[in-house]
């Protein structure tokens, strides 16, 4: 134990002192904070000085149907936006400036005096078509105000169509017939309306754990694979192995490198995700959640660490290394590219398999926790094959691991490894 | 229990015994039945051409690789991490990480060899200092030299205080004052009772270190011995001598040549049944002056090209 003690001390200061552990450790929320907190301000900025203009849309009415087009009318902000951080709704002011001719029209929008024109063509009651002509050059406006001008004009329209042929509140209601409050039923039986953070509440904790676990294994374990590799490259291995049984190396390796990886977690965890946590009222990190994402964390790193390990044993190149160990690791983060699927069916085939996949098992798990679809029989079995697989990974690279060390210059082939495998 | 082994009149107990170890790679001998000896208090020289098979004894040694035939012991017992704490390894490719400083490194090899923190920090310390790189304990490994680098091996291979030491060409990249220092260093453990087994190249380190050696080529082993008995035995009767005058053109002498740096001396080759003595005799006879006459005893490399060129044969 003193040996695996002393590896794993030895590993761990190695690793927390790599600059790229630093980077990943410090470097990397302090560029997403900046990342996110720049992008907010400009946004904020550019959402302000938006909405601070006017937009002003010329109308061309060759139809003749609307009477309100001899004046100019400002619609009714159909879409408000709320700035972050404080109670001011912003409301985009649309005014529909009218024209006598398209040519007047094309020519103030030519003088940027509007930001478009709309043609209402004579035949437009029965061909219901109109044309919006737009400049060449455009400021690009992508905040929510800027909406499609045939969602703007929807209600304009309907009022124009109806005024004075039906009954003012008719006209308004078949302006804009409903606005939909959806509310949530929860299992009490009582309705709240429904809240984006609310829903997305019980996924965010499980994926935020998953994605840590992967974010450690790229970083803490990967190293693994890299430092063996190299130690096998330059023969310290040779060294070490006169001191100390494969197994030793293996584990206390494995220890450090894991410890390693939970102080990154344990950083990040109070770092990152408990102030955002908080930030966005509470995310509702319970104990079992917690518990969950504490064992796929510890099984998963082993497991990855293990195969990570193996990996490293078996490649003579730290090219060859990292290839293969991206190759894994990849794995890793699979159940995020089938999230649409595995989410819509948390309890169908592709969810339950994937969980008892070790590669895939501590995501898989998470996310279906997270949607309140892993019965705790399952979670027990996905964590059973997660020992079961890093005992058997770690067996077989100690098994491998005498001989593959001594085998430099070419890798190894199947066969090869087999053999190695039965010979140890 | 250890072997016991013959050295003269001595029964000592072997440090390290190889019994007939044979290791094939595929359908490759690598070694072939290969027995050795080392015994405390030795410097053992163990010699060969590249791929002779040396390594791969030493890897068999430290049980990095394991005999397909035959046996190994370390101090009277197989080969186990208990054992193996007491056997210090030089590879002869520089294998320490790059990145870890001196002093954490040779602490850290320290306490794999059964050390506590504190007593292997102290003990790297001594040995830096042996070998004049206490200067250099905070420094990277990577920033040293290649020299530097090569004695930190050393000092790597001596943590713990090994009773036995399996060194792989630990003079390469060594100048000539560090060399004396890392001879002076094996000689002491020697003298103190270990056992040194310097695999190598350069013979001139075997003729000033080794009491005995170990010839390999092509994993048999072609020559065996005391240094001083291996040297007789290749002894050719020739005559080595340093004066003034014609030696040459003495009428038992039947060829001669020009020996050493600056050619000062002469060596003579007696006609067929003519001594050294006879030689000695005309000389004298004739009035050459003589500073030095003593028979020619052969240079191990010249002992290393006959014998390997014997065995290849």
């Amino acid at each position: 134990m003193r040996k695996i003690a002393a590896v794993a001390r030895y590993e761990f200061l190695g690793a927390v002192t790599r600059l790229g552990y630093l980077l990943t450790l410090v470097g990397l929320p302090a560029f997403l904070a900046c990342l996110i907190a720049v992008t907010s301000l400009v946004s904020v900025r550019s959402a302000r000085e938006s909405f601070s203009r006017k937009r002003i849309i010329g109308i061309v009415d060759e139809s003749g149907i609307f009477a309100s087009t001899a004046r100019s009318v400002e619609l009714e902000a159909p879409r408000t936006m709320k700035i972050p951080g404080g109670d001011e709704q912003l409301a985009r002011r649309i005014e529909l400036k009218p024209f006598a001719s398209l040519d007047q029209a094309q020519a103030a929008l030519q003088r940027s005096e509007v930001a478009s024109v709309v043609r209402i063509p004579p035949d437009y009651l029965s061909a219901g078509s109109i044309q919006e002509y737009v400049g060449v050059r455009r400021e690009l406006d992508l905040t929510s105000g800027q909406i499609s001008v045939a969602s703007l004009l929807r209600p304009w329209l309907v009022r124009g169509l109806l005024e004075g042929k039906v009954d003012p509140e008719i006209a308004t209601r078949a302006a804009e017939p409903a606005r939909v409050e959806r509310l949530v039923l929860d299992a009490q039986g009582s309705a709240a309306p429904a809240d984006l953070i609310r829903e997305i509440r019980p996924l965010v904790v499980p994926i935020g754990f998953g994605m840590l676990l992967v974010l450690c294994v790229f970083t803490s374990a990967s190293y693994l694979a890299t430092g063996l590799a190299e130690e096998k490259h330059n023969r310290a291995l040779e060294l070490l192995l006169t001191s100390l049984s494969p197994a030793q190396l293996f584990w206390g390796k494995l220890l450090g490198l894991w410890t390693a990886a939970l102080l990154q977690f344990i950083l990040y965890l109070l770092a990152v995700v408990l102030p955002a946590g908080f930030a966005f009222a509470a995310l509702g990190l319970n104990i079992e959640q917690a518990l969950v994402g504490g064992c796929y964390f510890v099984l998963g790193f082993f497991f990855f660490g293990a195969v990570l390990l193996t990996v490293g044993a078996i490649g003579n190149t730290q090219r060859y290394t990292q290839q293969l160990s991206a190759v894994f690791t990849l794995t890793g983060v699979a159940p995020m590219m089938v999230v649409t699927p595995l989410l819509a069916q948390p309890r169908g085939v592709l969810a339950r398999t994937l969980t008892y996949i070790p590669f895939t098992a501590p995501l898989t798990g998470l996310l279906r926790f997270g949607a309140d679809a892993l019965p705790w029989w399952e979670f027990a079995v996905s964590l059973l094959v997660l020992t079961i697989s890093a005992g058997l990974v770690i067996w077989i690279c100690a098994r491998i691991f005498r001989v593959a060390l001594l085998a430099s210059g070419t890798t190894p082939s199947l066969g090869q490894l087999w053999r190695w495998l039965r010979t140890g | 229990m250890a072997s016991p082994v013959t050295s003269g009149d001595a029964r000592e107990t072997a440090l390290l015994e190889l019994k007939k170890v044979t290791k094939l790679f595929g359908a490759r001998i690598a070694v072939n039945a290969v027995s050795l000896a080392l015994r405390p208090g030795e410097v053992f020289g163990l010699l060969g051409p590249n791929g002779a098979g040396k390594t791969t004894l030493l890897r068999m040694a430290l049980d990095l690789l394991r005999p397909d035939s035959g046996q190994v012991l370390l101090m009277g017992q197989a080969p186990r991490p208990q054992v193996l704490e007491r056997v210090g390894y030089l590879p002869e490719e520089r294998g320490l990480p790059a990145r870890t400083r001196v002093l954490t490194l040779l602490t850290y090899l320290g306490e794999l060899k059964g050390l506590p923190r504190a007593r292997s920090q102290e003990q790297a310390r001594s040995l830096l200092k042996a070998l004049d790189l206490e200067v250099r304990e905070r420094a990277k490994v990577g920033e040293l030299s290649k020299g530097n680098q090569q004695k930190v091996q050393l000092a790597a291979a001596l943590m713990g205080d090994p009773q036995i030491l399996l060194v792989d060409e630990p003079f390469s990249g060594l100048d000539p004052l560090n060399r004396s220092l890392a001879v002076e260093l094996l000689t002491q453990r020697a003298a103190q009772g270990k056992a040194v087994l310097i695999s190598t190249h350069q013979l001139q380190h075997v003729e000033q270190l080794c009491q005995r050696l170990l010839l390999l080529n092509r994993g048999r082993a072609v020559l065996e011995g005391e240094v001083d008995d291996v040297r007789r035995t290749y002894a050719d009767g020739s005559i080595l001598v340093s004066g003034a005058g014609d030696f040459a053109s003495l009428p038992g002498v039947e060829r001669s040549t020009r020996q050493g740096n600056g050619n000062q001396s002469l060596r003579l080759f007696p006609r067929p049944g003519v001594t050294s003595e006879a030689i000695l005799r005309q000389a004298l006879e004739q009035r050459l002056s003589l500073v030095s006459f003593s028979p020619y005893k052969p240079t191990l490399e010249e002992i290393f090209v006959r014998a390997v060129e014997q065995s290849s044969a």
